[in-house]
């Protein structure tokens, strides 16, 4: 009894008492050796249908524990906050050699320089802007890597990839691949947690956090600090003890019907549902309870300042990423920037007048992101949290023609990787001397991806689901681990 | 001759002879098979059997006849250079081995062929069951339950036994109908004598019209069927709905399977003039279609990235749903587990290669009946009105005022004015937002000579939720409500994206007419007083017409119109169709002082609503005119005639569209895509299927095929009556909805990585008894039904067999659970809010707002348009509602041929705390209050009696708490969310 062999034949999970017979606790000693022993077999984790939160082993070692990805959306310039250009100063609102580009909204101008200045940071001495002046003194911590290429330079296509793997709709979000292969060592709370930003959703919504073909048990749990999980709250036109008893007489009625259908496991794993869900209306609430933080940590992330509300409910919902880490969930996906405001309104989307606009930004961004960041590293967690700063992709070193912005530019762009296993104060590959093509050691998101589960112990190109005829996998079937950035 | 052979002689003669099987074939098996045999094939290249190893690898021949120094098998095994050579693990080999395949390569690589040789020579894939036709021949075995018991028997395992009526009549009911069975049909069957009652019950359950409602959406799961585009700027699809409504009648009336498939390939092609086979090509068109690749980007490049996405969906969609096989595969490459081939791949796109999905008439002979009177109709109205015109004089052109000039032709065409500075300017604009809407904005005249006319006073952008000032202090009524966005401006001439420029068959483009752009949301206002001042006229008269110009296939949009006389309104055309236009005539009194025309949204936001005005002029009041008597006469006669006409055209009947295939004449030439990529076009390919199913010739047609008898040839090649996938693929579909699994446990992958049929005979004996049948589906739901296997009981005693634990065999029933919309639209009948409406556009449980990516946020749905059947919701595609998602509805960006069953933590707190839930919790309680309240309870969601034990714990929970709190409680339980 091989679950490999089951669910290969359209059955995700074990029955329990396949699942027992077969491994127990996740993958056995033997069983896994003997799946390794073949290095090119899927792996296709046993998941026990009663607990599929239940903690798995990784394929090897991991260095990471659990992901934090802050996800920038809209696009984040890289020439104007960690790709540093000389070469755009001095050639300065003249036309880029070679040009004459038509990008997604049209024509191109001149080349324009950063428009923040750029100064060395820290022992690297890794030269960033001040834009992001909280965030650049950590430079030390960050591994960039420069060189990064998106498929699509359509924010909605390039949202999906960098989350999915893939530009289309209907993928499974990395945070659903992560819990699939790993559950998670938190019993009470989501094993994937998206946090969408205090204006809204990015482009494509709950794209990002969409398990699509697997089970939809490993789908994110969207919430942040001003909305709470849907329905975790018992409606408060029902009291406490209405609702035990009700709860209490559904138990009853439940375990009957059970014992009509012994060892009934998808029976057995409603009853358990129930439980796990009074848990979670426990621990949840909890986790995003913010009165138990110090003033000077409320303060250290801004989510005091009464003068930029957005700014406070930012930095409320970086203590909540803080929170839920230290709990054990295996993965976060912090949003910042939302679509519903409008290109470049409530996101970093500057095609018209990027000054004004990042200017607005990059303070939301900025301290609570640091503050976060350090409290990881103060509280022990970077050493077994790997933080993913990404964005979808970067924009062009000119301007737009007529405009005061950068337009899209999926050619090469910025991303940085801190924590678990990762190089501190590091950099890897280059764009060309303008920051408009990724030049040395180019970079793939499938290769990010591949990197990101390879520090959780996973081989991107053995994990997969089996899905209509294709065994999936995040990296699709593309995607080597970026060796060079890891420790 | 003989010198031919002396030559051969000759340059033989420095080699020595090899003795393949005892020096190549064991030093090939020791060094090489590791990574270039069955297991591994590095460089895709085998050397373990003779066909193989002449085949070559990734990278072309390996072992080239006759010269060894031209074979890269020779030149890696003996390279210098260490990165080179092979075997790359461990000792190279020895001087001789080289040697020796030097000579055996240069001697003519003779290898005798052994059994292994033999046997690799052979594609075992073609041997793949699926591909095998149809058993005729079943022994003995006749009927479902020989073929269950044989099996069982095998494995000394028997039948569990038949079921109560309580739970098969509570089983077939969700099983047929989707719903829940009422109580008194539940009591009439318990208690029913005849021995035929089960029988009746199931005759009577697939005769009702909510078999077809229950049994289309697993149909619209497979089809990916939503009524949004999907992609990022998830549009709506409003006539999508017909074909969702076409699978439910087709259904219903048990059409044959053959003609459902073939009316869904190529219906329009087969059955022109019969508006349900057009409609049934919406299924090509159900999944999801990207706008911005489509149509927005001005990249090349991106348009045939998102065509090939649409060809590979469109084929994928046909072939997984009919066939099982899961084509895709070899969109970059030949197929790794099946055999098919790359070519035959794209051989599938030039099947489609002249379809693209949009808006199209349903009923072709009443769209051109109704466009032929249309036609007449307006023909004779242009005509009065060139009457008019010539009577009463050509007036004043609007359009031109707004280009800057006089009404007289002095403005200059395509200028226009910027909503937000009232700048007059020449470059296109294109989306505004954030823009303060109901502020006036006086003109600038930048540049204009002085004593320039300046006719146009204010623009402004109009939001009707307050007051909407016209001019200084005036303020007017009665405007919609509007999104308070724009696109580009008022324009003399066509907007930017403006995609047409004619108005019920009048181009007002060409000569002689006029055009003035407006788009909503957007008002101006002309100064009379100046108008009067500069022309002479005193009192006038306001004419013209209205309408889109948008694209015919763009989302369906609507937007409104309005005219103002000074505060007074004179015109209102509201929630204007994009096929729509309306006349105006309007009186123009001598004291008016202004005239302000506005186009709104039609609140769906200012997608596609590209409005402009057709020669709109003002002229002369006819009673201002000196005119004879007799012409005064004629031109009353004629304003009156033509506003008869208008009217006329507004009562022509709207001819129903439908979301499905549009046909291009011409169909593009489709070539393979090196590794999938559309920049890297191969060698053309004409029109085929792939020749792994046997049954009739690949080949559909050359390229000079018209595209349609492409389409109709393939849904000839794919429901002809011996191709062997077809009929099996359909049956087993049915028997996995029957029992939770089917006989192929993967029932869209019946290709070599899919699962093997555990009753291999019965599936054939299934898709024998369908061809018998006519292709009947409802003859093949009454034979599963009626079944004894399907009848057994799913409890099942504690002591499970070790040898069927996953119950392949079918010694029960398998319990399952209600699907998402099967759950809502139980709780729905159960509650007694069930709204039985049918067919028609779907209910939308959303707000929608207009925006770059629509918004669709979610609503609670207590009203009665909200509470019909689960089928009949408005399916976006990106949003999907997060109630049925946590119940494993799925993404309609996947074919589904199979829910997933998750079981989580939020879908426990979702049915608990849900306000829909709770709100019928609530109407549950009202309906059933009163006396012996509990037992209409379990009644009503159980089909049973609640036991002495259960009726107690009941009873305190509803003194204590309420009945809502009981009924809230059975919503919970697995008793209602499972069907036993």
């Amino acid at each position: 009894m091989n679950p490999n062999h089951l669910s290969h034949a359209g059955r995700w999970m074990l029955s329990r008492r396949d699942f027992l017979r077969w491994g127990g606790t996740g993958l056995s000693g033997v069983a896994l050796s003997s799946l390794l022993a073949n290095d090119k077999m899927p792996i296709r984790p046993p998941i026990d249908s009663a607990h599929p939160f239940a903690p798995r082993q990784p394929h090897f070692a991991p260095k990471a524990k659990r992901v934090l990805m802050i996800f920038c959306s809209g696009a984040l310039s890289h020439v104007d906050t960690f790709d540093y250009k000389p070469e755009l100063v001095k050639r300065h609102d003249t036309p880029m050699p070679g040009g004459g580009l038509v990008t997604f909204q049209g024509e191109n101008g001149n080349l324009i320089k950063p428009l923040w200045e750029f100064k060395p940071r820290g022992q690297s001495g890794k030269m960033v802007s001040d834009l992001l002046p909280n965030l650049a003194e950590l430079a030390d911590e960050m591994c960039f890597i420069h060189s990064m290429t998106a498929k699509s330079n359509t924010h909605g296509p390039a949202e999906n990839q960098m989350s999915t793997g893939f530009t289309l709709d209907g993928f499974p979000g990395a945070g659903c691949w992560a819990t699939y292969a790993l559950g998670s060592e938190c019993a009470d709370l989501p094993a994937f947690v998206a946090i969408p930003d205090p204006r809204g959703v990015p482009q494509v919504g709950s794209n990002h956090w969409n398990s699509a073909f697997l089970p939809a048990v490993f789908q994110g749990t969207a919430f942040n600090a001003d909305k709470p999980i849907p329905h975790l709250a018992r409606p408060d036109t029902i009291s406490a003890k209405s609702d035990r008893a009700t709860r209490d007489l559904i138990n009853h009625l439940n375990e009957r019907h059970l014992a009509e259908h012994p060892g009934d496991t998808q029976l057995a794993a409603r009853i358990a549902s129930y439980e796990m869900a009074a848990r979670m209306q426990l621990a949840a609430p909890e986790v995003s309870d913010l009165a138990s933080e110090s003033p000077g940590t409320l303060s250290r992330y801004g989510a005091d300042d009464t003068q930029n509300q957005t700014k406070a409910g930012f930095a409320k919902n970086c203590i909540l990423a803080r929170r839920l880490l230290e709990r054990g969930v295996r993965f976060v996906q912090l949003f910042n920037g939302a679509y519903a405001m409008g290109e470049g309104v409530g996101n970093w989307d500057g095609h018209k007048k990027i000054a004004d606009q990042y200017a607005l930004h990059a303070p939301i961004l900025d301290q609570p992101c640091a503050a976060l960041l350090r409290d990881l590293r103060e509280r022990g967690l970077l050493d077994d949290t790997l933080v993913a700063f990404v964005t979808e992709f970067g924009r062009m070193p000119t301007f737009q023609k007529g405009a005061n912005g950068r337009d899209h530019n999926p050619a090469g762009f910025t991303v940085w990787l801190a924590g678990a296993g990762v190089k501190r104060g590091h950099s890897y590959g280059a764009t060309d001397e303008f920051g408009y093509k990724a030049t040395e050691n180019v970079a793939t998101i499938y290769d990010l991806h591949a990197t990101i589960l390879h520090l959780l112990g996973l081989d991107h190109e053995r994990l997969s689901f089996y899905h209509n005829g294709i065994e999936r996998r995040l990296t699709d079937v593309h995607g080597h681990v970026i060796h060079d950035v890891l420790t | 001759m003989r010198a031919l052979l002396v030559f051969v002689i000759m340059a033989a003669a420095p080699v020595r002879g090899v003795d393949f099987e005892r020096e190549i074939r064991p030093l090939l098996a020791d060094r090489c098979v590791e990574c270039h045999g069955a297991k591994k094939q590095k460089g895709d290249l085998r050397l373990d059997a003779k066909p193989f190893a002449f085949k070559g690898g990734h990278d072309g021949a390996a072992i080239v006849v006759g010269s060894a120094a031209k074979s890269p098998l020779y030149q890696r095994v003996s390279s210098d250079d260490e990165d080179e050579r092979m075997p790359p693990k461990g000792e190279p080999l020895t001087k001789e081995q080289i040697a020796a395949i030097k000579a055996w390569i240069d001697a003519g690589a003779v290898w005798p062929e052994n059994e292994a040789d033999k046997a690799a020579a052979v594609d075992k894939r073609l041997q793949h069951w699926a591909v095998q036709p149809v058993r005729k021949d079943f022994g003995a075995a006749d009927g479902i339950d020989d073929f269950i018991t044989a099996k069982l028997a095998g494995q000394r395992l028997t039948m569990s036994r038949e079921a109560d009526r309580r739970t098969l009549i509570r089983r077939l009911h969700f099983d047929l109908i989707g719903l829940p069975p009422a109580p008194e049909r539940v009591e009439r069957f318990v208690n029913d004598a005849d021995p035929a009652a089960y029988a009746k019950l199931v005759d009577e359950l697939l005769a009702s019209p909510h078999y077809g409602e229950r049994w289309a959406q697993h149909w619209l799961d497979i089809a990916h069927y939503a009524d949004t585009h999907g992609f990022e700027r998830d549009q709506l699809r409003p006539n999508a709905w017909r074909y969702r409504d076409y699978v439910i009648e087709s259904l219903n009336t048990d059409k044959p399977y053959d003609r459902f498939l073939r009316e869904q390939i190529a219906g329009d092609v087969i059955a022109p003039d019969d508006p349900k086979a057009v409609i049934a090509t919406g299924f090509l068109a159900a999944g999801p279609w990207d706008f911005v690749g489509q149509v927005e980007t001005k990249s090349d490049m991106l348009k045939r990235a998102a065509r090939a996405l649409d060809l590979d969906d469109m084929v994928t969609q046909t072939i997984t749903a009919a066939m099982g096989i899961t084509i895709n595969c070899a969109r970059c490459h030949d197929h790794k587990l099946d055999p098919i081939t790359q070519e035959e791949y794209y051989r599938l796109w030039a099947v489609f290669a002249g379809v693209t999905r949009g808006e199209r008439d349903a009923d072709r002979r009443e769209a051109e009946r109704s466009a032929g009177g249309r036609a007449r109709l307006n023909k004779e109205l242009a005509q009065a009105r060139t009457e008019i015109a010539k009577l009463a004089g050509d007036g004043l052109d609007l359009a031109d005022m707004v280009g800057g000039g006089d009404g007289r032709g002095t403005g200059v065409s395509g200028r226009g004015i910027h909503l937000r500075t009232g700048n007059l300017i020449t470059e296109k604009l294109g989306y505004h937002r954030d823009i303060q809407t109901n502020r006036l904005q006086t003109i600038a005249w930048p540049g204009e000579p002085k004593g320039a006319l300046r006719l146009v006073q204010f623009v402004f952008v109009p939001d009707g939720r307050s007051p909407v000032p016209v001019a200084f202090q005036r303020e007017v009524e009665g405007v919609p409500a509007t999104s308070g966005h724009t696109w580009d401006i008022l324009r003399n001439g066509p907007l930017n994206a403006q995609r047409t420029t004619v108005l019920d068959g009048t181009d007002y483009a060409a000569k002689g007419h006029t055009i003035l752009g407006m788009h909503a949301n957007s008002g101006v206002t002309f100064d009379l007083a100046r108008i009067r001042e500069s022309s002479g006229l005193t009192t006038m008269r306001f004419s013209g017409v209205v309408g889109f110009g948008a694209e015919p296939s763009a989302a369906a949009s609507r937007a409104d119109f309005s005219v103002y006389v000074d505060a007074g309104q004179k015109f209102q055309k509201l929630k204007m169709r994009k096929d729509e236009v309306a006349s105006l005539d309007i009186a123009v009194p001598a004291d008016a002082k202004t005239l302000t025309l506005i186009a709104t949204d039609g609140g769906d936001g200012i997608g596609s609503d590209l409005l402009f005005l057709g020669d709109a002029r003002l002229s002369a009041d006819v009673t201002q005119i000196q005119l004879a008597a007799a012409d005064e006469a004629r031109l009353t006669r004629l304003r009156a005639r033509a506003k008869q006409l208008e009217r006329d055209i507004g009562a022509l009947p709207v001819v129903p569209k439908v979301y499905a295939v549009v046909s291009e004449s011409v169909p593009a030439v489709v070539r393979v895509q090196r590794r999938g990529n559309p920049e890297d076009p191969q060698q053309e390919v004409a029109p085929g299927a792939f020749a792994w199913a046997r049954h009739a010739p690949a080949a559909l047609g050359d390229n000079a095929a018209p595209e349609g008898e492409r389409r109709r040839a393939l849904a000839e090649w794919i429901t002809h009556p011996d191709n062997p996938l077809t009929r099996r693929v359909i049956v087993n579909r049915l028997w996995h909805h029957h029992f939770g699994q089917g006989l192929v446990n993967t029932p869209s992958d019946f290709g070599l990585g899919g699962g093997a049929p555990s009753h291999p005979e019965l599936l054939d004996w299934l898709a024998a008894e369908f061809a018998k049948s006519g292709w009947s589906l409802k003859h093949m739901h009454k034979l599963i039904v009626m079944s004894a296997a399907y009848r057994q009981q799913s409890a099942t005693p504690d002591a499970k067999p070790s040898n069927d634990s996953s119950n392949r065999l079918l010694w029960h029933q398998n319990p399952r659970r209600l699907d998402a919309e099967s759950l809502r639209d139980a709780v729905l009948s159960v509650s007694g809010k069930l709204n039985p409406e049918k067919g028609g556009p779907g209910y939308r449980d959303f707000r929608y707002t207009e925006a770059y990516a629509p918004i669709y946020d979610y609503i609670t749905v207590d009203t009665p348009e909200l509470w019909r059947r689960s089928v009949y919701r408005f399916v976006v595609r990106t949003t999907p509602p997060q109630f049925l998602t946590t119940l494993d509805c799925p993404d309609p960006a996947n074919l589904t041929p199979a829910r997933n069953v998750t079981t989580t933590a939020l879908q426990s707190l979702a049915l608990l705390n849900n306000e829909f839930m709770l709100q019928q919790a609530g109407y549950f309680a009202e309906r059933i209050a009163g006396e012996h309240a509990i037992e209409r309870v379990f009644a009503l969601a159980f089909a049973r009696q609640p036991t002495l034990d259960e009726r107690r714990a009941a009873e305190a929970l509803v003194r204590k708490e309420g009945l809502a709190q009981l009924c809230r409680m059975i919503f919970n339980s697995n008793e209602f969310i499972y069907v036993d």
